[in-house]
């Protein structure tokens, strides 16, 4: 052979270059779809539809920086492990792969975390909504009413929503008077704690009144969540009333079909409120190329994992070798090799995450 | 393994690479650049700078930063005159494969 490499380091070598054309390929089409969106409103629509930011499908960039440096710091125990290994060193090469090894199980972890936010969120390819006015979307808004009905059908819902309100209205009987006094007497407010508990067993302290007041309130807090799922299933339906302000007195109106992007908007408002409020309702999203970024996030993410699976599988086998004492100097041109795939799987993270992430 | 004897280059040593300050120096400015990646974007979600500008700034470092880790970590400033016929052509390859969509796709739009 008239290369002057190593035949393995040459094989490697062919083997990255094909890994770049898959990798090229992979983030050129999704730079190009992202790119392939208007950056201008169309007509006179004030609905201006952008590629979906960090936040609308839950990714923390926090999260994406952690990995990087953790990608980072595996980059360099895999090759503090050949330099040990050339060096004849094996016990702390073995000691460096270990650890390339843990920080690769870090990485796979918090991705785990992330695909699971995904997961919970319904932010899938084909499960998030997006133009509410076709036909697609009209599926779309079934399935989420499938859902509200789901909800509200739920009888653990409806009797934490009566026991919300009547935590609600012992709450506003022990309102504090000016002068500092509490409306209610400490022992009234023990009594109604207490039968409130033996009726929906909310499991209040029945210890100072101040005790028993956070225990109303944290029970209250999920109280909205009904009537907010009813009222996006009556926009629905075409049923809202509303206050007509210039009645007098004010009356209740009619309200007829809401518009698609109005329920859409209600939908994300009702999921970032349960969200914060802790409530387990997540209704499927309605983000503008909401499938389209979904389908590019788990295609990239996932062969990049699928790569770094791959890398840990080899770093068990060398630390299989080294257990059964197979693992010496002469291994030193392999340990390169995994090396060079490693840094590899590094690069692609390193242009992976602003891609995703940043920009 | 034993893959060695046929794995070594005749009259070809095998080289260690760099030493373990230069791969600690990497490590170093590989930490520093991505916390520059993070710090452009907070600014640039925050006004102070353009997305424009996050962007250069952005896609400069992870390009830096792909250079380095190739240049250090993958020994390329010793091994880039036995690989670079390699590289080249796939480099070249990749940016056509990207270039060659984007009149029909991305500029129709801009």
């Amino acid at each position: 052979m008239g290369l002057p490499l190593p035949n393995g380091k040459l094989a490697m070598w062919l083997f990255l270059v094909t890994e770049i054309m898959f990798f090229t390929a992979l983030i050129g089409t999704y730079m190009i779809l992202r790119n392939s969106t208007p950056a201008q409103k169309i007509g006179g629509d004030d609905f201006y539809p952008k590629w979906p930011t960090p936040h609308e499908v839950h990714l923390v960039e926090f999260y994406g920086a952690i990995n990087t440096f953790v990608l980072i710091c595996s980059s360099l125990t895999v090759v503090l492990a050949h330099w040990a290994l050339m060096r004849g060193n094996v016990g702390q090469a073995t000691l460096f792969v270990a650890v390339t090894l843990a920080l690769g199980g870090v990485f796979l972890g918090i991705k785990a975390v992330e695909y699971k936010a995904k997961w919970d969120h319904h932010i899938l390819p084909g499960q998030v909504g997006e133009k509410l006015d076709s036909p697609a979307g009209q599926i779309y808004l079934e399935k989420v009413a499938a859902q509200l009905r789901e909800y509200l059908k739920n009888k653990g819902h409806a009797e934490k929503e009566a026991a919300a309100v009547a935590c609600q209205e012992l709450l506003d009987d022990m309102e504090f008077t000016q002068d500092g006094k509490m409306a209610l007497h400490p022992s009234e407010v023990s009594k109604q704690a207490r039968e409130l508990n033996d009726k929906y067993k909310l499991g209040l302290s029945l210890g100072t009144p101040e005790d028993v007041k956070k225990g109303l309130e944290k029970a209250t807090e999920e109280a909205p969540a009904v009537a907010k799922c009813q009222h996006i299933l009556d926009l629905m339906a075409g049923k809202e009333f509303v206050t007509d302000p210039s009645a007098t007195p004010p009356v209740k109106v009619y309200k007829p079909v809401a518009d698609h992007k109005e329920i859409g908007k209600k939908i994300n408002e009702l999921n970032e409120w349960a969200e914060e409020n802790h409530v387990e309702l997540h209704l499927y999203p309605n983000i503008p190329y909401g499938n389209l970024w979904a389908s590019c996030y788990f295609a990239l993410t996932g062969f990049h994992a699928l790569h770094v699976v791959g890398g840990l599988v080899i770093f068990v086998l060398i630390l299989l070798m080294a257990l059964f004492g197979k693992l010496g100097v002469q291994h030193g041109l392999m340990l390169e090799n995994v090396g060079l795939y490693w840094h590899f799987v590094d690069i692609v993270w390193i242009f992976l995450f602003p891609l995703l992430y940043l920009v | 393994m034993t893959t060695q004897d046929s794995d070594t280059f005749a009259g070809d040593e095998p080289h260690h690479g760099p030493g373990v300050k230069a791969y600690l120096l990497i490590f170093a400015a590989l930490s520093l650049f991505t916390l520059v990646s993070f710090v452009a974007n907070y600014y640039a979600r925050h006004g102070t700078i353009t997305h424009a500008q996050s962007f250069v700034i952005i896609l400069g470092v992870a390009i830096v930063k792909a250079a380095l880790v190739g240049t250090y970590f993958m020994h390329l400033v010793v091994d880039w005159r036995r690989v670079y016929f390699l590289l080249i052509p796939g480099f070249i390859l990749g940016t056509m494969m990207m270039i060659v969509l984007l009149p029909d796709i991305v500029l129709a739009w801009h």
